[in-house]
């Protein structure tokens, strides 16, 4: 299918018609999702309703946007006014959306046909899309490994042709981590640069919207599109932003550092290979690369307890809402504790319990200082440290994920292990960092043999423009990307 | 210190109902995590400002100004089950309050039931020589 930046640059000249554009899709995914579960579901008639509206814009002679009758899926945490809303949570279940969120209000008003809610981990906890009360999504590449988490869904509706873009949240790597382990772009905003409204909370100083996407190119134009201050989240920065679309698309001249801490021992061989390689590739087409001794980052390795126990926290207090007595189904007992215990105890998953239960301790009496203070200082010591290591660079490069896509089931019930997946991502959530994941080919050898590997580009805080304009420089450097064996030649062109 | 009853008062305290066996795994869950965790406990963080807890910039407050939300009162209590004439209905919190002599009994034909009040009736207010003070 074509880029998001090709199919609204034709609708707008008035030379592609938007409801076919949209049947395609909604053929896609009647075909595909069925293997991969993507979807929550699709909503087929709104979708084409809306392209309808698209195409009559443009038949007046009206602008009909940047995104103009591009198909673009929502990871399901994310509200879209008369919606079903879950948060792949059965806490949620019947629940739809009474406002638009911001970023759906931004889309809209560019053109964009929504279409389908995609698959997530419960509440955004997790890195396998297997924690969704409804169904686990698998990797398109291979259906018998996970796609990544917690937005899964959108990772894999996008790996598999099915949309060119989705839109994903990512509190500890969520966007990224999916997007290397299923060959597609993924980008987190600066924490601040995009709007949270409307947003299922989970830890709220942490997380961000941003785009999934088979292009870099249609990674900046969606973030062009979605970024920007929002008097209805307090957290959104008023400063004047870039085009990241329109900003020159090179890498010549910039300043990469490659820190030792982040291609350490516990980043599987054969995707350090791949990343050496891309890193490589960028100082050939003229960045300055440079290998940063370890002492730098020294506190990097310690972003895993410190993020897992801020977010825990945060996620602790914003789930209290979820009590059975405003939405959702109630589980009556016969006083009101017994009713709250049951319906929460009952309708939320094992991880979000876990993690519920590990904030509620860090938070409680006796404990705070010694846990919950403790990660905030620690939080704290790692963003500074890649500030000061911004100073001196441009951007800051390493792998995405410690390993490939691994098989469903393989770290279930293993929440530690589960954890280790963000070791790589959960810094630049920490110091709120921009930072995206480009596919840099395929794993040669070892468990991940012939999976998709992701190279990590993080730069400084509203510099996003910079980030995504390297990211383009090094799309077109790598050439076209591996192709999903399951889906070939589909994914881009 | 995380034991079985560490976890139930957690549990409590978050309004979680745990099941047997789900509390004996999220035990050694919980004591298995915050085994990894206490490696922050050997950070040395006594140069770290103590306003580091805070946000490095203060949020833009927006003006203390009501405005109009898009979504009906309809439309939010439609998302609930538990809805009655424009009120959301929810369990008891109180108990009925006590009788007094001349009151009407319960049940009495004009008595207004439980669900038509679905808020607490006031106290009486105390009389002059302190009578009815609770």
């Amino acid at each position: 299918m074509m880029s998001a930046a090709t199919i609204a640059g034709r609708v707008r000249a008035g030379e592609l018609d938007p409801v076919s554009v949209t049947r395609g899709a909604l053929k896609r995914l009647e075909e595909r999702d069925p293997n991969i579960h993507a979807y929550l579901d699709a909503d087929a008639d709104a979708a084409l309703e809306r392209a309808e509206q698209v195409a009559e814009d443009a038949a007046r002679g009206d602008d009909p946007g940047r995104l103009a009758g591009v198909p673009i899926s929502l990871k399901d945490n994310i509200a879209v006014k008369g919606r079903a809303l879950t948060a792949g949570s059965r806490i949620l279940q019947d629940y739809h959306a009474p406002y638009h969120s911001t970023v759906v209000r931004r889309l809209l008003a560019e053109g964009a046909v929504l279409l389908g809610r995609t698959n997530l981990d419960e509440f955004a906890m997790g890195s396998s899309t297997e924690n969704s009360a409804y169904a686990a999504t698998t990797n398109p590449w291979d259906e018998r490994r996970v796609p990544g988490g917690s937005s899964g869904g959108s990772a894999a509706a996008v790996a598999a042709g099915i949309v060119p873009v989705a839109l994903g949240s990512d509190t500890g790597g969520s966007i990224r981590q999916p997007a290397a382990l299923c060959g597609v772009t993924g980008f987190k905003p600066t924490y601040g640069s995009v709007s949270r409204h409307g947003l299922v909370a989970f830890g709220s100083s942490l997380e961000q919207i941003g785009p999934l996407a088979a292009h870099a190119e249609d990674a900046a134009l969606v973030y062009d599109v979605i970024a920007g201050h929002d008097p209805l989240d307090p957290t959104t920065t008023p400063a004047e932003r870039p085009s990241a679309y329109k900003t020159s698309a090179s890498v010549e001249g910039l300043r990469v550092a490659v820190p030792e801490e982040l291609l350490d021992e516990t980043v599987e061989p054969r995707v350090l290979e791949r990343v050496a390689a891309a890193i490589d590739l960028l100082g050939d087409a003229g960045a300055i690369t440079k290998v940063v001794p370890k002492g730098r980052l020294a506190h990097v390795r310690l972003a895993v307890p410190a993020y897992y126990l801020i977010s825990a926290c945060e996620a602790s207090s914003n789930l209290a809402r979820y009590d059975g007595m405003r939405f959702g189904p109630r589980l009556e007992q016969d006083d009101l504790l017994g009713t709250y215990q049951r319906t929460r105890g009952s309708l939320f998953g094992t991880e979000v319990k876990r993690r519920i239960l590990l904030g509620t301790f860090a938070l409680s009496a006796g404990h705070h200082d010694a846990w919950y203070r403790k990660a905030l200082e620690v939080r704290r010591l790692i963003a500074d440290e890649f500030r000061a290591l911004l100073q001196e660079f441009d951007l800051i490069a390493g792998p995405t994920s410690p390993s490939g896509a691994f098989p469903l089931g393989e770290k279930e019930d293993e929440p530690w292990a589960m954890y280790q997946c963000d070791a790589l991502t959960a810094p630049a959530c920490l110091a709120g960092l921009p930072s995206i994941s480009l596919p840099c080919g395929l794993a040669k050898k070892g468990p991940y043999k012939g999976f998709p590997v992701g190279l990590q580009l993080m730069g400084r805080a509203h510099e996003d423009h910079r980030v995504l304009a390297a990211a383009r420089a090094f799309e077109a450097l790598r050439g076209e990307p591996e192709r999903c064996a399951l889906y070939g030649n589909e994914v881009a062109s | 210190m995380v034991d079985p009853e560490a976890v139930r008062h957690v549990a409590r305290l978050a309004r979680l109902g745990l099941q047997a066996d789900e509390e004996k795994e999220l035990v050694a869950d919980l004591l298995a995590i915050l085994e990894q965790f206490a490696v922050l406990n050997a950070v040395d963080t006594q140069d770290v400002p103590s306003d580091s807890v805070q946000p490095a910039t203060a949020p833009e407050v927006s003006a203390d100004e009501p405005e109009s939300f898009d979504a009906a009162a309809a439309d939010l209590l439609a998302l609930t089950r538990h809805e009655r004439g424009g009120f959301y209905l929810v369990p008891r919190i109180l108990r009925d309050p006590p009788q007094h002599p001349g009151a009407e009994p319960p049940g009495a034909p004009d008595a207004p039931s439980p669900e038509q009040h679905p808020l607490p009736t006031s106290d009486p207010l105390p009389s002059e020589d302190g009578a009815g003070k609770r």
